[in-house]
């Protein structure tokens, strides 16, 4: 059996994987939904080619921090070969905890004067 | 119109699934078809951005795709490693075992490829070495093959030719050396000044010949070769400038050559033409018959070898037209060119090519017995892969794991192997240099670890896939919970007796090619070379000038008077000593019948003085020895028997004459018995004798049979050579047992070789059916239990089983037996001397591997049967 992973021990996330994490929080998607959304909110600054998605996917599913999701859209809706999928517990937690590591990054970065103030 | 992006989308799909292919099988079955919807959503979003965002959109997808496929495929591998090494460390006394055996034959396949890589494969070192070739003449009708050139000849073929850019030459003279601490005899290579150029040689420290050294009055100079600087000045650079004395003249050291195998021989020093007194002489300018020099030359470039031999043959005839008395018909005239590369190798090619062949069949002995400890692991590991199967993993999952098992332990394997021939390298070099110059150039190469890593890797997945494959991967609802057994597949009890089969036949194949490299050292170890080796101290003697006669008149007397010595002699060559100094020559033979076998008159000719035979241990059979009457002006010949027979088959061969000379006959007045001068594994040959009193020459080799130890009695020959002439060198002080030994070594290092092979392979062999047995004993123990317990004695189960084992060796032995007699003929066809298909050697190998075989076969059963069969029958 494989060693309980502390939360810690899955940090510093990829950019790449903590995108996903971020795209699945607000609820569960698709492949394609999930790289599109990325796309939107980083003004397509980060794009992630169907390797690289469906690589980070597996990598989260085998980590158990997304999952599956078992409920499909409504039937009009549903696409029968896509897979929707969203966060575990786990997912949430590392996703959190990454955020949190980032935020004390910029408040270093700030009390470097690194970074400007943050705007109200 | 309309189609056109249609056919776009289907060209960009299928390139797609194609990289898709690229990913594990397992990735793909769980991902593909998503992967796919994706695709084809994000290319609608592509096209309508517009060209080169669609153009981006290929490029990453294609990037994305491959990257994405790598880091599949390199989690995979770590997984499997991290299981292999898990697996191996459970399992230690296996892996220990299968990396051993694999390290052992790894190990000599590399030292084997590593000398043939060096000496059959890299490039001389020398930059035109390469492009070089040697120029022979040949007299075929009288057995000649290697007739030197004259000076007159090689100005022929330079100024003739259409087809080659140089033309060098090269001979070998051996000088007095004054001007050190003591008078030094060199060996020195006699060459044209632009040898080096042509070579492409450049020096160590200081400069090569130039043409002007090689003109008439220039300054006498030398290079030195690389060993004699270390070995006579130390490595000094300084000695570059220095004057020595050499021929009566002062020689100045101009350069010293890089540390590079010397062709074609290893000399001391090396001189231009024009210094060479002997070279410079009236004799060999003028006269076409001085032969004495190699020639070497280059080709122009875009000549073919065919074009050049076709443009010397047209020489060659012209001088025998023009020159018909030095070139007889009757003696045939021919010119032939090879390449020096070939020609440096000639001698070693054989003995590795059955090195090779004798470690390559070593290679596959141990991967067929690995393959069969491993079939029996993945027997015993059922229960295991039977609950990776229920987790999910594929067959090809299993199988892949499986293969990184075997290349991880074959990279072990190959790790010691890398060890093992590391360290042999001192011994390669040895070993190689008593057949070729070229040994100086074996060293371990990032070529030869390539070849290492490249042969654990074939090896790795040879022993992983084959037990990988066999397993028969059944539904798993059919297996029985706990049983431990999966059901073998075509791992089964035939398919394990095929693969000690195959170690059977290659063991045989090796046994055999051992015994006889083996049983002809024997032969030769026993042979009667004509003398008696033991008490005989050998030395060759050089005098520079004065009364030669006189000279060597002393030196034997005053040697007989030392303690200890029972006789002394001379003689122009003696026997095993790799001196080229008598050849055959041409002669007419008077009052005798013509030989049987048609050979050409031509025996070799060598001068002795009286006692030589005696001291030597031949025997005189008719007639007398020399004596201090057989003069220059009364003369007289002594004939071996090998020649009296031929000639004189009725044994009257004393009293005949025979001419070697046009006008002077000469007396036979005694018959010797045979001699093996020049090979003890080779026929003896018409030999003529001459007395020394007749033909005085300037050096000679002085044998004698004394009680003395070999070191005092050198001493004294040497003090007694330089107290008669202070400038005399003494050189080549060996006992004859010496020479006899160090002539038969490279043989009997050989035959030690194959015979260690040989052993290995006895003892992996043994091991594979011992590991069988036990293998067959476990699965078949309910079986032997009821059995037992049925009332069969443990010698009834133990004679049934054994009945496998014969069949197995039987079908074993006589595979191998008839590969190794088809292989006797090739080892005998490569290296002289071996005698095929040796009915003594074909006997004792099978009874050795049928004795092997079945106590190695009997030893896990014998266990088995004293088993209580209650205690079998409650294991399962």
């Amino acid at each position: 059996m494989a060693k309980k992973r502390t939360i810690e021990s899955y940090l510093p996330l990829t950019p790449a994987l903590f995108h996903v994490l971020l795209a699945l929080a607000d609820g569960e998607k698709h492949g394609y939904v999930i790289s599109k959304e990325i796309a939107r909110r980083t003004n397509d600054e980060v794009k992630l080619s169907t390797g690289t998605l469906y690589g980070i996917i597996k990598r989260l599913l085998d980590d158990e921090m997304i999952e599956e999701s078992a409920e499909r859209p409504d039937f009009s809706l549903d696409d029968q070969r896509r897979r929707y999928y969203r966060l575990t517990k786990l997912g949430k937690a590392v996703a959190e905890a990454e955020a949190e590591r980032m935020e004390r990054v910029l408040a270093l970065a700030r009390l470097k004067h690194v970074l400007g103030p943050q705007q109200a | 119109m309309a189609t056109r992006p249609q056919t776009g989308r289907q060209l960009s799909e299928r390139f797609f699934n194609a990289l898709l292919r690229l990913f594990p099988a397992e990735f793909r079955e769980h991902f593909a078809g998503e992967m796919r919807t994706v695709f084809r959503d994000q290319e609608v979003d592509a096209r309508a951005a517009g060209g080169i965002a669609y153009l981006r959109f290929c490029r990453e997808t294609c990037r994305g795709l491959v990257v994405a496929a790598f880091r599949e495929h390199r989690e995979i591998l770590f997984q499997d490693v991290d299981y292999a090494l898990r697996m191996m460390r459970k399992d230690l006394s296996f892996s220990v075992v299968v990396i051993a055996i694999l390290g052992m034959a790894i190990g000599a396949s590399t030292a084997a490829f590593m000398a043939a890589h060096a000496v059959l494969i890299e490039p001389l070192p020398f930059t035109g070495g390469n492009h070089l070739i040697h120029l022979q003449q040949r007299r075929p009708a009288i057995g000649v093959d290697n007739m030197l050139f004259s000076v007159k000849e090689i100005e022929d073929y330079r100024s003739q030719n259409r087809t080659l850019d140089s033309v060098v030459e090269f001979h070998e003279m051996t000088f007095s050396l004054l001007g050190g601490n003591e008078p030094e005899r060199v060996d020195t290579g006699v060459v044209s000044a632009n040898f080096f150029r042509v070579l492409g040689v450049s020096p160590l420290y200081g400069r090569t010949f130039m043409d002007e050294d090689d003109q008439p009055n220039a300054r006498p100079v030398l290079v030195l070769s690389y060993q004699f600087w270390q070995r006579a000045f130390a490595g000094d650079p300084n000695v570059v400038g220095r004057k020595y004395s050499m021929n009566d003249k002062e020689h100045v050291v101009v350069g010293i050559l890089p540390p590079i195998p010397q062709f074609p021989s290893e000399v001391d020093v090396y001189m231009p033409t024009v210094a060479c007194p002997t070279r410079s002489g009236q004799h060999a300018l003028h006269e076409r018959s001085w032969h004495m020099m190699n020639v070497f030359a280059t080709l122009k470039p875009g000549v073919t070898m065919a074009e050049a031999q076709a443009d010397l043959n047209r020489i060659a005839e012209g001088l025998a037209k023009t020159y018909p008395e030095e070139y007889p018909q009757a003696k045939g005239y021919e010119i032939s060119l090879q390449p020096v590369h070939e020609e440096l190798s000639r001698g070693i090619r054989p003995v590795l090519i059955v090195l090779a062949a004798a470690t390559g069949l070593l290679l596959l002995l141990a991967c067929a017995n690995v393959t069969g400890i491993m079939v029996s692991r993945v027997l015993t590991r059922t229960r295991e892969l039977t609950v990776r199967t229920i987790l999910g993993a594929s067959r090809n999952r299993i199988v892949r794991s499986l293969i990184t098992e075997g290349i991880l332990l074959a990279m072990l394997g190959g790790l010691v192997g890398w060890v093992l021939a590391y360290s042999s390298l001192g011994l390669l070099v040895s070993f190689t240099s008593r057949y070729t110059s070229l040994a100086s150039q074996l060293q371990f190469t990032p070529q030869i670890g390539a070849f290492c890593f490249l042969l654990s890797v074939g090896c790795g997945v040879a022993i992983g896939l084959l037990p990988a494959l066999g397993v028969r991967y059944t539904p798993l609802f059919t297996m029985k919970v706990g049983n431990a057994s999966l059901p073998p597949g075509r791992l089964n009890s035939k398919g394990r007796g095929v693969l000690i089969a195959t170690q059977l036949a290659l063991s045989v194949i090796l046994l055999v090619g051992a015994g006889l490299a083996l049983r002809t050292v024997l032969q030769l170890e026993r042979v009667d070379a004509g003398f008696r080796p033991s008490g005989l101290l050998t030395a060759r003697i050089y005098i520079l000038k004065g009364n030669y006669r006189e000279f060597f008149d002393q030196l034997l007397e005053r040697t007989r008077r030392l303690p200890g010595v029972e006789s002394a002699g001379l003689a122009s060559t003696i026997p095993l000593h790799n001196v080229n100094a008598d050849g055959p020559e041409p002669v007419e033979v008077r009052d005798a019948e013509a030989p049987v076998d048609g050979k050409p008159n031509s025996p070799v000719i060598r001068i002795v003085t009286p006692g030589y035979f005696h001291t030597l241990g031949a025997t005189i059979l008719q007639g007398r020895d020399f004596n201090e009457h057989d003069t220059d002006a009364v003369p007289a010949v002594i004939v071996n028997e090998h020649m009296a027979t031929r000639y004189w088959p009725r044994g009257d061969a004393i009293g005949k004459r025979i001419s070697v000379s046009p006008g002077q006959w000469l007396p036979i007045v005694g018959v010797v018995s045979d001699i093996r001068h020049a090979a003890l594994d080779k026929e003896p040959v018409d030999e003529a004798y001459g007395s020394f009193w007749e033909s005085q020459q300037s050096v000679m080799s002085l044998v004698v049979r004394s009680s003395q130890p070999t070191p005092e009695l050198s001493q004294q020959i040497a003090w007694i050579a330089h107290d008669i002439d202070p400038n005399t060198v003494v050189a080549d002080v060996q006992s004859m047992a010496q020479l006899r030994s160090d002539w038969l070594e490279p043989r009997r290092t050989t035959a030690v070789f194959l015979g260690i092979f040989a052993l290995v392979a006895l003892c992996i062999t043994a091991s594979g059916i011992s590991g069988m047995m036990a293998v067959d004993v476990g699965e078949r123990k309910h079986e032997i239990g009821v059995r037992l317990a049925l009332g069969a004695t443990p010698s009834v189960v133990i004679r049934s089983m054994m009945k496998q084992v014969l069949t197995v060796t039987t079908v074993g032995l006589g595979a191998g037996f008839g590969a190794a007699w088809a292989m006797s003929s090739f080892m005998s066809s490569v290296i002289a001397g071996i005698t095929p298909r040796d009915g003594v050697t074909f006997a004792a190998s099978s009874v050795l591997l049928l004795a092997v075989a079945m106590t190695s076969g009997f030893v896990p059963l014998k266990q088995i049967a004293r088993l209580d069969p209650v205690v079998l029958l409650k294991a399962e």
